[in-house]
């Protein structure tokens, strides 16, 4: 595409382009966001990822100028920003409601941004005419946000944040209005855009797989602190605790707590009603643990195996091209995912044998044993 | 059996709210057959014979002309403005200003303007606008009524601003609007049917109010159209029963249209208290 | 500092105050001055005809010690007597008429659409909204001894006509109060009714509850709160309403005079501010507790969710 790529030119690259620094937020005793330093480089796609009330949206809100830090600062393309107004701060965002305005025409609504900057009328429709036209909605411009669907609104928003070339992008949940299945078209819509227009993203949002399909890193938020910042393979096989190897992957990770003793011949785990070799794995220490296995690392066995965990079938639910299986290892409901079609017959009884190269280990904590 | 019933209780259900309608339709009829009858008494019958000639009456009435294009036009018209436009900056400011304890700041002020109304809020307020030398003037009709109206025309008022999102503005802000222009463009646009709604209901209470100018205004040329029209019945002997209602439907009018407009345009929505202050 | 911050991003706050001041202005200059200077006055005899017209002199309690002479008070054109037949008239129109009657139509179009609810409603709330002094006009037609539609009415069942100014002025008043304000209750109980989710209602019809049943245990529970809402603001409002004066003027010999009226004819008949501001005094107390009531009504509400 080639709206941004004159205007990069021009530009200086900066290698990173947004960072935040030592980021506090307080709304009166409670604290949003906590000491958060980030580097986000130019033309990245970032995540920020978490529960809510985590302090995701906040963070945005901050980069927008729509709050005012309690500390720290805040730094655009090597500017220091953290006491500018929006306006002055050259960003755009797509708010998770749209806020198209419902008196105005799409044409008018995605040319607001150049109309506050006094661009010649004639222009501005020239400009949204080629962004809607890139976004395909271009026979829809003169409707009014009521009278297009939430897809094509969703597209209006984001023509709005993309018509005046604004250094960053920022998205506050963009898809979490739509559908199940527009969602999964507008991820790979607003990929693709991204990746053509290169602008830097920072992409607020608390469903991991849609963090995980679009970014090309991810900063996963608990309680105002970052827990983690990785790319999406990093933050799935190689979690820095239990909280985040919890909330990333569908079915998430199974936890299963016990503890280890060191005995001849290795570590080995005792989890509710079982014991199994840990071998040399990294990070085998004795004391309590979680053992930590994501469910297509599991082989389910109709026969006892000194290696596996004895558990009761709980339920079997076919996805299409694989099965999810629920086994109930004491209390514990544990997830097996397995990639094929046909329903194995399984008794009552089964053995879980995981993969051991694929187990984590977490202390009572929760922070990676390695 | 079961159906029998059925038609019976059917039956039942409409003979009792027709005579529901019925209750409320008959008083009114009068208003609406003596104007064109020729002849008219206190009498509810179809004009005979049919006449125009009584509102013809009306406009030859310079008196009553005056009293109804201009100064309940006008008196209602600046008691619409003011209410509506500081209504909606006070709403507005409400909203977003964070004040703590600010819904029920304005509970309470519906609520006093409730205690402080009628007869009993016109002894101090005649007196104030006697020494401010605002009796019989215009402008302090528009003041007083405006006064009574502005809590509840903030209570309205702010429904419609909680219910603008917050993004609305804040996109503009991103968008690199300045404060005067995300006013200008954004929030004063999406308050318009609130504004709307409130100028409707403001003018409507103006236009209806009866104490308030018949306390304050003293001179027949600056009297509006109830305090005229109740001069005409009171004043003079017998009263002139066609020019008193083909003046009164006259009157009664624009009220009427107003409510169909509303219906038409916002659907009626109900606001408690919608009739509340300034009476 | 903190939350006020973000706020200061969309109405800094000084522009905020400055969109409050007209509303502030108007507030204070005519509810909340108006208010403390009416206490003020009521111990003077401010007057603007006679001998103290120009040099008003504080009197102390002289009006509030006139105003409850009980050896006259009961007496016609006095206070007392003002005050019996309002609180006939607002126990009448409002208590027994408005709110039993629009909760009853209420119910009878809950759940129901058509024509016939249309023109009951917009018949009633055109009843509400047409101006005072149109409907007062209306009103003496319908009322008149020899003309008015009501007597025919009654001749036409074979009851015989009543002089209703003459006989019966209260009663008079009282139905064209039901009449004009039942509209509101109708509309705030139709409301209520609405905001019932229909589940509830049809868990009942499921469970097997009569139509009764479902009234007394499924709708009656949920609308208490709004029927207490109710009572207060339209006895606050009934007992402030001026419109009556319009057809009876309070007569005859004051038999339909209310309070509202007692302190117009005070005030701006005999034009005695003084004696007129104990009066108003009195009528803001009473407006001052029913309001009270009605706040502690809607935090009941909030309590109960």
């Amino acid at each position: 595409m080639k709206l941004q790529t004159e205007k990069k030119k021009s530009h200086r690259i900066y290698e990173a382009h947004v960072v935040l620094q030592d980021l506090t937020k307080h709304f009166g005793a409670v604290v949003a966001v906590d000491h958060v330093d980030l580097t986000i480089s130019e033309g990245e796609f970032f995540a920020l990822l978490g529960p809510s009330g985590c302090g995701k949206t906040t963070t945005l809100r901050l980069i927008a100028g729509l709050e005012k830090p309690t500390e720290g600062k805040i730094f655009l393309g090597g500017k220091d920003v953290t006491n500018l107004a929006p306006r002055e701060r050259d960003v755009a965002m797509v708010f998770q409601d749209y806020a198209l305005y419902p008196h105005m025409t799409l044409r008018d609504n995605i040319g607001y941004p150049l109309k506050v900057r006094g661009v010649p009328r004639k222009q501005i429709y020239a400009k949204v005419e080629e962004v809607a036209r890139h976004l395909k909605i271009e026979d829809l411009l003169n409707r009014r946000p009521s009278q297009v669907s939430g897809g094509q609104q969703q597209r209006a928003a984001v023509a709005r944040a993309l018509v005046h070339e604004p250094q960053v992008f920022l998205f506050d949940e963009p898809l979490s209005n739509l559908d199940a299945k527009l969602r999964l078209e507008a991820r790979a819509f607003l990929k693709h855009l991204q990746r053509e227009v290169g602008v830097t993203t920072i992409y607020v949002t608390h469903d991991q797989a849609e963090a995980m399909a679009m970014a090309d890193r991810i900063a996963i938020m608990f309680t105002g602190r970052i827990c983690q910042v990785g790319s999406p393979v990093e933050v799935y096989r190689h979690p820095l605790s239990k909280e985040v190897a919890a909330f990333i992957g569908n079915p998430p990770m199974n936890l299963i707590p016990g503890h280890i003793t060191r005995e001849e011949g290795g570590h080995f785990f005792i989890g509710p009603g079982f014991s199994i070799s840990l071998g040399g794995i990294p990070g085998a220490q004795e004391g309590e643990v979680f053992l930590g296995i994501r469910p297509e690392h599991i082989r389910v066995l109709s026969e006892p195996h000194p290696q596996a965990i004895p558990g009761k079938l709980y339920a079997v639910q076919p996805l299409g091209p694989e099965l999810l299986i629920t086994v109930q290892v004491g209390e514990i409901p544990v997830s097996v995912r397995l990639f094929t079609d046909d329903l194995p017959q399984l008794e009552e009884d089964v053995w879980l044998l995981p993969t051991l190269e694929r187990v984590h280990l977490f202390d009572p904590t929760g922070k990676r044993l390695e | 059996m079961r159906s029998a019933r059925f038609v019976l209780v059917r039956l039942g259900f409409m003979l009792v709210t027709s005579l529901l309608g019925t209750f409320f339709l008959l008083p009114v009829l009068w208003l609406v057959t003596a104007p064109f009858n020729a002849q008219a008494t206190l009498r509810v019958e179809w004009p005979s014979p049919f006449t125009l000639q009584n509102f013809g009456e009306v406009f030859r009435n310079t008196f009553a002309i005056r009293a109804l294009f201009l100064n309940s036009i006008l008196q209602a018209g600046g008691t619409m403005l003011g209410t509506a436009v500081i209504a909606t900056l006070a709403a507005y400011a409400l909203s977003r200003l964070e004040i703590k304890g600010r819904n029920l700041f304005v509970y309470l002020l519906v609520l006093f303007s409730s205690v402080v109304t009628g007869t009993a809020a016109m002894v101090p307020i005649f007196l104030l606008l006697y020494y401010l030398r605002l009796i019989d003037t215009h402008l302090g009709v528009i003041l007083v009524l405006t006064g009574g109206l502005l809590p509840t025309g903030i209570f309205l008022m702010r429904d419609f601003v909680e219910s603008m999102p917050r993004s609305y503005e804040e996109s503009a802000l991103v968008s690199g609007a300045t404060a005067w222009q995300m006013f200008r463009d954004v929030v004063l646009p999406v308050l318009r049917p609130g504004m709307m709604v409130v100028a409707v209901w403001a003018f409507v209470n103006a236009w209806g109010n009866f104490l308030i100018p018949a306390i304050l205004i003293r001179s027949p040329e600056k009297m509006p159209a109830p305090v005229a029209i109740y001069s005409f019945y009171t004043e003079g002997g017998t009263p002139v029963l066609t020019l008193v209602s083909a003046y009164s439907l006259l009157y009664a009018l624009p009220v009427v249209i107003l409510y169909l407009f509303v219906n038409w345009r916002y659907g009626f929505r109900f606001f408690g208290g919608i009739k509340g202050g300034g009476k | 500092m903190g939350k006020n911050k973000e706020i200061q991003q969309i109405l800094p706050r000084a522009t905020g105050f400055f969109f409050l001041a007209p509303a502030f202005f108007f507030i204070g200059l005519f509810l909340l001055f108006p208010f403390i200077w009416v206490f003020i006055i009521s111990f003077t005899n401010v007057a603007l005809t006679g001998p103290t017209a120009l040099n008003p002199a504080f009197v102390g309690l002289e009006n509030y010690v006139r105003l409850f002479d009980f050896s006259r008070w009961m007496r016609s054109g006095e206070f007392g007597n003002a005050l019996r037949n309002t609180l006939y008239f607002v126990l009448g129109s409002a208590v027994l008429g408005q709110a039993p009657l629009g909760l009853a139509i209420a119910l009878a179009f809950h759940r129901r659409r058509g024509p016939l609810r249309e023109l009951v409603f917009s018949l009633a709330t055109m009843a509400w909204i047409l101006p005072d002094v149109a409907v007062a006009f209306a009103w003496i037609a319908f009322l008149d001894y020899d003309f008015g539609t009501l007597n025919t009415v009654l001749i036409n069942l074979g009851l015989g006509k009543i002089d209703w100014y003459f006989q019966h002025p209260l009663v008079a008043i009282t139905i064209f109060n039901v009449w004009r304000g039942t509209a509101f209750s109708m509309l705030l109980f139709s409301a209520a009714l609405g905001s019932i989710p229909p589940s509830f209602w049809e868990t009942a019809e499921v469970a097997g509850a009569s139509s009764w049943q479902r009234f007394k245990d499924v709708i009656l529970p949920l609308i208490l709160p709004h029927i207490l809402t109710d009572l207060i603001l339209i006895t606050l409002w009934t007992f402030n309403t001026f419109t009556p004066y319009l057809i009876t003027g309070g007569g005859p010999f004051f038999r339909s005079e209310t309070v509202s009226m007692y302190t117009y004819r005070v005030a701006f008949k005999f034009l005695e501010f003084g004696r007129g501001a104990a009066v108003a005094v009195v009528m803001m107390a009473i407006n001052f507790v029913l309001a009270t009531g009605y706040l502690l009504s809607l935090r009941r509400r909030r309590a109960y969710g």
